[in-house]
């Protein structure tokens, strides 16, 4: 009925819910909460509530700033033109104001609510997503993946940290494994979705360096994060519940990086191993998560200090 | 501007308005319990 147009129909509420990239998000808002949740010590619940909504603002506001930047781009993507603002849904200009406010009453809010140190981090971690990623190494670099893994792995940090107020080497280690975890995932996505990088230029591993190299990346990282992921346990800030199920949980996430590090996909590949292990590493970052609070809940501080 | 055109547009600020409107709602509660909560620590 209606083709391509630059005024679209008027803006509503949900095209800037969905500039907060809303999927992220829950992904986002379940790591800080249960950073929250397995740090020692207590917060007050509504407080605490507070802290993940800032993580939560936060995260929604650093995400339509990357789509006020790279609105051009996500055109040009099969995955992301129907994002508001490729569509004409509003001005763009909205979207960066949008970002803007959700950024910085998110840290405001955290640090007269919660503590100065964690709205510091949630304010770094805002501006490493928008500016260091988005503006500066994505277009640059085919490591963007992992430099940008470093903003997705800051909430069980800041939400451990609105706890308790200091850092440790835990929040660290957590902070640690989403960094490690994330760029098997997304290449593994990448590796199905390439044609879709190359056409908009961005220089993503699969592109820039082969599918060799990517596939190899890729375990060499699940590799790392094996021995990141068990590092808690084996420092003690953990118990068993955790070790064991990070054991399983990152030898099962290993073995299904295996056949997608040694295979070659030629045209036309349906790309199952590929699709299967981005499949589960977004389930592996659930059930870990799960596993640290559920070892802090039943077994307690007394255990493990 | 056809009528149809106008009465989109008019639903659309008004889904917008209801939404902001429900948002500075959330914000006036939180601040609500942020304050007693700090007020019972002191």
């Amino acid at each position: 009925m209606e083709s391509v147009q630059t005024l679209s129909s008027p803006s509503e509420w949900r095209d800037y819910y969905a500039l907060t990239k809303p999927r992220v998000m829950s992904l986002v808002v379940f790591t800080g909460l249960c950073g929250l949740l397995a740090a020692p010590g207590h917060i007050n619940p509504v407080l605490g509530f507070t802290a993940v909504l800032c993580i939560a603002l936060g995260a929604g506001g650093a995400g339509a700033l990357n789509q006020w930047w790279e609105a051009d781009l996500d055109a040009r993507m099969k995955r992301t033109a129907k994002r508001p603002l490729p569509l004409g849904r509003m001005p763009r200009a909205n979207a960066r104001d949008f970002g803007v406010a959700l950024s910085v009453a998110s840290v405001l809010i955290m640090d007269v609510a919660v503590n100065t140190i964690s709205a510091v981090i949630l304010a770094i971690s805002i501006l490493y997503y928008a500016i260091v990623y988005t503006i500066w190494l994505k277009p640059r670099t085919p490591q963007n993946i992992v430099i940008g893994g470093g903003a997705g792995a800051f909430p069980p940090l800041i939400g451990w940290i609105a706890v308790t107020g200091h850092i440790t080497w835990m929040p660290v280690l957590l902070f640690a494994i989403i960094f490690m975890w994330t760029p098997p995932h997304f290449w593994a996505l990448a590796l199905f979705v390439q044609s879709d990088y190359a056409k908009a230029g961005v220089p993503m591993m699969p592109v820039v360096k082969g599918q060799a190299v990517t596939r190899r990346q890729i375990l060499a990282y699940a590799v790392v994060l094996f021995l990141v992921s068990l590092a808690p346990w084996w420092a003690g800030g953990t118990g068993a519940i955790y070790g064991i199920a990070a054991l399983v949980l990152s030898g099962l996430f290993v073995a299904l990086c295996l056949p997608v590090a040694v295979r070659r996909a030629g045209e036309g590949d349906r790309m199952k191993p590929e699709k299967r292990l981005f499949g589960y590493s977004v389930l592996y970052l659930f059930a870990l998560f799960t596993a640290l609070v559920a070892d802090r809940l039943i077994l307690g501080p007394g255990l493990v200090a | 501007m056809t009528p149809e055109e106008m009465e989109a547009l008019k639903r659309a600020r008004r889904g917008r308005n209801v939404a902001l409107g429900l948002l500075l709602l959330g914000l006036i509660v939180l601040f609500y319990a942020i304050t007693i909560v700090k007020f019972g620590h002191h």
